[in-house]
């Protein structure tokens, strides 16, 4: 009997400890690098005797089906990541919880154009994020190609099979360089050069830090990233470079406090620890690289070399990015990439290489209706087969209803894209043989 | 009539067991199972139908991953059992048995995921480094070979495992087919008559664990950037539209269904392969020098091999800075000493999930192996075909079902939702791992009398006492047995892993080892994490051989354990 009750107190102590551990943790949803995390968590966990962080690590893309998906007390406390979109969009499900008594004087509401809190208060700007080009200079000097300075080099024939780029689906970073192409050339326009540029590449990747990984390794030349991402491999002595391409778009990295939090005193003091002067300076670790948000910082001493100039981020912002544009179509922008890319990768780049060798032997004596078949090849290869205007029609219910919706409309969408690159194969072939006889 | 109180509380103690394995069933097998068949059969108005599994059989991209899929595990399991049978042949031929330690890493694929062969080659014949920058104008990057990558990874990962297979099912015969030859009868007609018959039902266990494991694969064909397979797809599908989308639960769904097909038409070839012979040939059997050497140079060629691919997962782990250069910069052991400092975590968690999933095991293979021995004999064989049965669950699938079933369930008292927590990571472990777990508790079930336990009872002894002087000892080494396979299948199943890890910090080693290898900055860490992993292994190696050693029955309570086709009664 004595044996049972013993065992009984234990349980009843193990059990206590338990809850307690469960009071104190704050869960942080992120989709930022293992490196970045690390340092928060030793820095924040040493600096706070009754809170621990934890972190799950989510692709941005996917927290508002995430979150929806979970009841109030079962959701993760803060959510902290680089894409606008995401967040708009949690404000907009009134998923978030305002949080303005956080906000830091010494950090301003705007820089620029660029808003840097929200203006609610349900978010706040952490660390500031440009996106660009990430280049492997070993790789790119051994091929003899320059890096390129807008996305449109990137579509151009040189770079073909040395880029590597993720699927706006899987990485929140991608969908906003693609969401900042789509508005700065148009909807035609923008995926026509998004499908070149996905053409030139050699693979799609599952997660976005398989981009900059490959590229510091040098097994592929350069690739779409975020700053920090490349700037992150420069500092720690790998020969890779970047540049902000344009048209480009800076967004604040922001962080914020989630609607049914668990632990609402651990994760407003997590959120304060990360806009403190100790949170931000983490940010100038050789391993973090990003680009702090607090203005100070910037003349610092012990920042890197050649570290970003807080005017030269903040003048590269695309005058009219409009987050609640992307926020409004985002899954969408990604199901239709998938479908028109990710998922059809292999057979696009093997299409966009018969249409560029079938292009080379085109000489100026060539027969005319050959030009033209080309021409209607690589129109309909780099087309996207939705227009705007549809893409928005697409009905946004909730759940499994919405799920099946769009499951139904990505049949279509694939069906059509395996129609128009079978035609264009059709074309490409047929003006190869009105070719032949020319050498 | 009245039970004497005794006889009672007996038969209260007999019904507890095979009540808790009912209630584990059907909790984590039947309900979630049955609830994503149910929901794969309903229509929109949530009335029972079709309408709607039609329309997604017809998506064009299931129909591809479908074919993809079924394809690239076939492709592997003929392409691992096209380089294991000659292997096999010549090594039957010169009646050369493998050291135990080589026979033991033959199961080593099933404790290793193969993605981490995937990474290694590409660091190895990437156009980053090594032999890729060698051989420059050649591209040999295996991100570019397409589905063939996926099957030639998955064929050298299983390779060994089918060459093991088979290797053990053809021993038997391998001297009296020596003695026949010498008499006259030629060698192509031993193949066909004795070693191919004799080779059947390990060549199918073999082939038909390389078809299931590619099947469920997961985390290879993402590194490879390979989506268009099934695994993959309902990976991506789950996590932007949430479990409860309709078209994962189909790709599951079929997942199983080819899986239970496969693994059905494997068990017709092992039986109709009739019994296994037990090994007469013992390890080290002397034969003529000459062929001995030639037969041990192809082990030690077999061995070399494994170590050139895994080499650039070694070279990663010391590699400072390594980009575009033949070998790297510098070296150093800092991967080792961040991955001992942050990640020690995780094998920690690796210990508490995969722990608690083979003690489940454990406790619940000993009950059915109890409950097969003492029932008639035909229940008893459906019990065991149960218990195999689950093998055929791929993880993924099993993990979506427990996504969808525990969906919105809170844990009691804690009040924290179900699958946020690391609950239902063991418990999935538990069930993939059980069937492995039976055999080696059937084993250890079998090599307790039945008679010790009766003349300790009826000269009185205490049932304590029985389960602690007599029980315990004769089962311990089947049941340490069963607690290991069990752990290590769990330690690796990145499949069911990937889906329900609750938080990164929460995540078993193999998990953070696929984190670790997707930072921006190199795979150092992920590599070195990798590599701790494998010597972990190792070192159960080495024990378990020392332990089977000292036991002096090797292989057979091996064999017996691990080939599930045949009961052992």
């Amino acid at each position: 009997m004595t044996f049972l009750a013993r065992l009984l107190c234990l349980s009843v102590l193990c059990l206590h400890a338990v809850i307690g551990y469960a009071e104190s943790t704050v869960v942080v949803a992120s989709p930022f690098p293992k490196e970045l995390l690390s340092a928060y968590k030793r820095a924040f966990d040493e600096q706070s005797p009754d809170f621990r962080v934890e972190f799950v690590n989510f692709p941005g893309a996917n927290i508002i089906s995430y979150l929806r998906d979970r009841a109030p007390g079962s959701r993760p406390d803060v959510f902290w990541a680089s894409s606008p979109d995401a967040f708009n969009g949690l404000k907009r499900y009134d998923l978030l919880l305002p949080i303005t008594e956080l906000a830091k004087p010494e950090i301003p509401d705007s820089m620029g154009k660029l808003a840097l809190n929200d203006p609610a208060g349900f978010y706040l700007g952490q660390a500031l994020a440009g996106y660009g080009v990430m280049w492997n200079k070993r790789y790119l000097e051994s091929r003899n190609l320059l890096p390129p300075r807008t996305w449109e080099e990137l579509a151009l024939p040189r770079y073909f099979g040395h880029i590597i780029m993720s699927s706006p689906s899987r990485s929140s970073t991608t969908h906003l360089i693609v969401e900042s192409i789509l508005q700065g050339k148009g909807w035609d326009d923008g995926w026509t050069l998004i499908m070149k540029i996905a053409a030139n590449c050699a693979t799609i990747t599952e997660r976005t830090f398989d981009v900059p990984n490959s590229i510091t390794r040098g097994r592929f030349g350069l690739g779409p990233v975020v700053d920090f991402l490349a700037l992150s491999g420069k500092y720690s002595g790998f020969p890779v470079d970047f540049a902000y391409a344009s048209p480009s778009v800076v967004t604040p990295a922001s962080i914020g406090l989630i609607k049914g939090t668990r632990n609402p005193e651990g994760a407003k003091a997590f959120i304060a620890f990360t806009l403190s002067k100790a949170g931000q300076r983490l940010l100038l670790l050789p391993e973090i690289g990003r680009l702090p948000i607090l203005p100070s910082l910037y003349e610092t001493e012990d920042r890197p070399a050649d570290f970003p100039k807080l005017i030269d981020i903040t003048r590269s912002s695309l005058p009219n990015y409009a987050p609640t544009v992307s926020e409004s179509r985002y899954q969408l922008v990604a199901a239709l990439f998938d479908q028109m890319i990710t998922f059809r990768h292999a057979r696009l780049v093997s299409v966009s290489k018969t249409l560029l060798a079938a292009e080379r032997r085109l000489g100026a004596d060539a027969p005319r209706e050959a030009a033209t078949l080309l021409g209607e090849a690589r129109t309909l290869i780099y087309r996207v087969p939705v227009s705007e205007r549809d893409v928005a029609q697409v009905p946004k219910t909730r759940g499994t209803r919405q799920s099946r919706a769009i499951a139904v409309q990505e049949a279509e969408w694939a069906r059509q894209r395996d129609q128009d690159l079978r035609t264009a194969i059709g074309k490409i072939e047929r003006a190869t043989r009105l070719l032949k006889p020319t050498p | 009539m009245t039970l004497p109180a005794t006889a009672r509380y007996r038969s209260l103690g007999a019904w507890l067991m095979p009540g808790f394995l009912a209630l584990f069933l059907l909790a984590f097998f039947f309900f979630p199972i049955g609830g994503m068949l149910i929901g794969c059969f309903t229509n929109d108005g949530s009335a029972l139908g079709t309408t709607s599994i039609a329309q997604h059989m017809g998506h064009p991209l299931y129909l591809e991953s479908l074919t993809n899929s079924i394809a690239v595990a076939l492709s592997a399991a003929i392409l691992a059992a096209g380089f294991a049978l000659p292997v096999a042949l010549i090594l039957w031929r010169f009646r050369l048995h493998p050291p135990l330690i080589l026979e033991l890493c033959g199961f080593l694929p099933l404790f290793i995921p193969p993605f981490m062969l995937s990474l290694s080659l590409q660091s190895l014949l990437g156009r980053g480094g090594a032999l890729g920058l060698l051989v420059a104008p050649i591209d040999l990057d295996p991100t570019l070979w397409g589905l063939s990558g996926v099957i030639l990874i998955e064929a050298i990962h299983y390779f060994p495992l089918v060459l093991i297979t088979l290797l053990l099912s053809t021993s038997a015969f391998a001297r009296q087919a020596d003695e026949a030859a010498r008499l006259g009868n030629s060698w192509w007609r031993l193949t066909t008559r004795v070693f191919l018959p004799l080779g059947w039902p390990g060549l199918a266990f073999g082939m038909a664990i390389t078809f299931l494991k590619t099947l469920d694969d997961l985390a290879t064909p993402l590194s490879l950037g390979i989506t268009n397979l099934l695994a993959p797809q309902a990976y991506f599908r789950v996590f932007s539209y949430g479990s409860q989308d309709p078209l994962s639960s189909l790709m599951a769904v079929s997942m199983m269904v080819i899986s239970a097909f496969v693994w059905i038409l494997s068990i017709v070839f092992v039986r109709q392969g009739s019994t296994w012979y037990s090994t007469t040939m013992s390890h080290g059997e002397r034969t003529d020098g000459q062929r001995r050497h030639v037969a041990f140079a192809l082990l030690a060629a077999i061995v070399l091999f494994y170590l050139l691919c895994y080499s650039g997962m070694l070279l990663t782990s010391v590699a400072g800075i390594w980009s575009h250069s033949v070998l790297p910069e510098s070296f150093t052991f800092d991967h080792y000493l961040s991955a001992l400092e942050t990640e020690t975590v995780s094998f920690a968690n690796t210990l508490i999930y995969c722990g608690i999933a083979a003690g489940i095991d454990v406790l619940i293979g000993t009950a059915m192996a109890n409950a097969i021995r003492k029932s008639p004999t035909r229940w008893g064989k459906h019990l065991t075909w149960l218990a195999i049965g689950l093998l055929s669950v791929p993880g993924v699938a099993l993990a979506i079902a427990y996504l969808q079933f525990f969906h919105g369930m809170r844990l009691p008292i804690l009040d924290l939702p179900l699958d946020s927590t690391g609950f239902l990571l063991p418990m999935a472990f538990a069930i993939r791992g059980l069937p492995f777990a039976l055999r080696a508790c059937t084993f250890a079930r079998h090599s307790l009398p039945d008679a010790y336990v009766e003349a300790a009872d009826l000269s009185g002894a205490s049932r304590t006492a029985i389960f602690f002087r007599i029980v315990l000892p004769t089962m311990a080494f089947g049941l340490l047995m069963a607690f290991v396979i069990s752990f290590g299948i769990a330690a690796v199943d990145l499949s069911s892993a990937m889906l329900l890890v609750p938080s990164e910090t929460d995540a078993p080693v193999s998990y953070t080892i696929y984190l670790n290898t997707q930072t921006s900055t190199g795979r150092g860490t992920g590599s070195a994490l990798a590599i701790l992993a494998i010597g972990f292994i190792s070192v159960v190696i080495v024990a378990a051989v020392a332990l089977i050693r000292r036991r002096r029955r090797p292989v057979s309570g091996l064999k017996r354990a691990l080939f599930l086709g045949n009961p052992i009664r």
